[in-house]
């Protein structure tokens, strides 16, 4: 296993290097703010001194580079800075609403892989018939669709219409269901498209012929045997359009109110927060970092042939 | 979907303008065979005319208030219904659709002016120039598109301008690698090496053969990237961070209208189900193109 470390090793660095290089973006950005952010943080009421005191307490008296080497100090003491809005730490308030986000981000995962996976190989199974169109049409919908507005579309089909689910919040276990949904649907159709057409190269190769004149049922061969080798494209796309996910997870939030740090994102937006803004996108990038590591380290369970240490 | 081909025009010289003008009547044939593509092409054109002419169509001023007319449900006079300002909904749509396929169009092509020159320098020079940019993409890659646009915009703020541009650097990242991919693989063409071989100038080569063989897949790509930058800049019109009301662009619109759903749910219905049905029409349009142009850009 000593090739596996040195290639973690490997990830773990140039992980590192994208996170040193997404944080010098979020301080180099603030020299962009326009007009003056200690201002803006101080509020219209604050005397030129307290302006002057909150610019040197956030550093911005400083050039980018050191202003760049205090953000990292900090971050490593897991310090953050404080929010320009409540003055609240920005890591206490990240750590309180995260758990929500990655709920619903698991679960948006979960619906699109199951039923993107389902969808793919139904296409594939049916290739050119009525069910495979049927699939193809869903699909190019799917990316197609606003997720802000399929949640609206929800919300009055299944809480105004049918009065079955919750609107809003996260109160209970049924106010899961149609943020899930919601957000699983795009990647449930990326994951369809991908599913089919590396099922179809599968489904074509020698092993699967000679699987079959085995006698081996239908049904193992394709679940058991094509779909196990087609796993690590699969996995490759469900790690990269994790990113979009968290991107579809911050508009959710906002449709559904749910109390996860999209929604802070938003706010922090709309109320010149940059301190928290800064937080919260670094903690977004950083887990779609984890998340692909996570998914390269998953091929090898899935798929022995593949070694990444070469 | 198999004999395509628009012919690469690789060396220059070899195949003549007759073959050329086949092969192309042939793709268009095959793209019209494909009733997705022409579906979409069509509710393209649509939007396009409905925006262009909105004027003559609509009689309505599509920021006008009348506060008497407020949430008119759809009805002969106003056939999508009124607003919570009593601006006629259908206007505003028809209106709205010139901002948003601004947005598309310009967004991407600032992309491809961006991400393309990038990717085609890091693929064809390679080494140190190629790491920097490559890091360089990864660090965009890491916020995604729609993450990247909200950081961008909190920073330079809300507007047309902003969301264009923030739309638009969403996706350059996606223009590097595609642009890199080309170059890597052209670099090792016969006649890339051998204009190298005989000493042409490395930016005269990158112009005069990499960039203009990797016009299709440039093409196809943007096409397809076109609906992407339409679902973001409507976000942060949603969010209420893109361009602002009264304009009525349809994430706005949709963003104002959701507060309304309990009792006039068709104002939230038509900019939602608008912004669909244009990026559905890119998307299948884009599909179709690529199945004619470059089938090997299929994922």
């Amino acid at each position: 296993m000593r090739g596996l470390s040195t290639y973690l090793m490997g990830r773990l660095v140039a992980a590192v290097i994208t996170l040193l290089g997404v944080s010098f973006v979020l301080v180099a950005l603030i020299q962009f703010l326009p007009g003056d952010p200690a201002r803006v943080i101080a509020g219209l009421r604050a005397t030129p001194e307290q302006v002057a005191r909150i610019r040197q307490q956030m550093g911005l008296d400083e050039s980018v580079p050191v202003q760049f080497w205090r953000f990292l100090e900090h971050l490593f003491h897991g310090n953050m800075g404080t929010s320009a809005r409540t003055g609240d730490s920005v890591v206490s308030e990240i750590t309180a609403r995260l758990p929500f986000t990655l709920e619903l981000a698991i679960l948006g995962t979960l619906v699109g892989v199951v039923a993107g996976i389902t969808l793919g190989v139904i296409a594939a199974t049916h290739k050119d018939r009525l069910l495979d169109s049927f699939v193809s049409m869903v699909g190019v919908m799917g990316i197609s669709m606003p997720v802000y507005w399929l949640g609206i579309l929800l919300i009055m089909l299944f809480s105004v219409k049918l009065q079955m689910l919750p609107v809003s919040g996260a109160a209970t276990l049924s106010s899961l269901v149609l943020p899930s949904v919601t957000l699983g649907v795009f990647s449930m159709a990326i994951i369809a498209r991908m599913t089919r057409s590396t099922m179809i190269d599968e489904l074509g190769q020698d092993y699967v012929r000679t699987v079959r004149a085995k006698g081996v049922v239908e049904r193992v061969v394709v679940y058991r045997h094509a779909l196990r080798n087609a796993f690590v494209p699969i996995l490759t796309v469900i790690g990269l359009q994790f990113g979009t996910l968290l991107g579809g997870a911050v508009l959710t939030e906002t449709v559904f109110a749910w109390p996860g740090i999209g929604r802070l994102l938003v706010d922090s937006i709309s109320a010149r927060d940059y301190p928290m803004v800064q937080g919260i996108v670094f903690v977004f990038a950083a887990m779609f970092i984890v998340v692909n590591i996570i998914t390269d380290l998953l091929y090898t369970v899935v798929d022995p042939r593949v070694r990444l240490y070469g | 979907m198999a004999e395509i081909a628009v012919p690469e025009s690789g060396g220059g010289g070899g195949d003549s303008l007759a073959r050329r003008e086949r092969a192309q009547l042939r793709g268009l044939r095959t793209l019209l065979r494909n009733k997705a593509a022409v579906f979409g092409i069509l509710v393209l054109l649509l939007f396009a005319v409905l925006a262009a002419a909105a004027p003559l169509l609509t009689s309505y001023d599509p920021t006008e208030q009348s506060l008497s007319d407020a949430f008119l449900k759809p009805s002969g006079a106003h056939l999508l219904g009124t607003d919570n300002l009593g601006r006629d909904i259908l206007a505003r749509i028809m209106y709205g659709g010139r901002y948003t396929l601004m947005i598309g169009v310009l967004a991407v092509s600032l992309a491809t002016a961006i991400g393309v020159p990038l990717g085609l320098i890091s693929g064809y020079l390679g080494g140190w120039v190629d790491m920097v940019i490559q890091r360089i993409a990864d660090i965009m890659l890491a916020f995604n598109p729609f993450l990247l646009a909200l950081l961008l915009v909190a920073v330079i703020g809300v507007g047309l301008k902003s969301v264009i541009i923030a739309a638009g650097f969403g996706v350059v990242p996606q223009f590097i690698r595609l642009a890199r991919g080309q170059a890597l693989s052209l670099r090792e063409e016969v006649y890339v090496q051998a204009a190298d071989a005989f000493g042409s100038k490395r930016m005269t080569t990158l112009r005069r053969h990499i960039l203009r063989n990797s016009l299709t897949p440039i093409v196809v790509f943007a096409t397809l990237n076109i609906g992407l930058t339409v679902l973001v800049a409507a976000g942060l019109g949603f969010l209420g961070l893109g361009v602002q009301s009264p304009t009525p662009e349809w994430g706005t619109m949709l963003g104002e209208a959701r507060e309304y759903i309990f009792y006039a749910s068709y104002t939230s219905t038509f900019p939602g189900l608008a912004i669909f049905l244009v990026v559905l029409g890119f998307n299948l349009a884009g599909d179709g193109l690529r199945d004619v142009l470059d089938p090997s850009l299929r994922a």
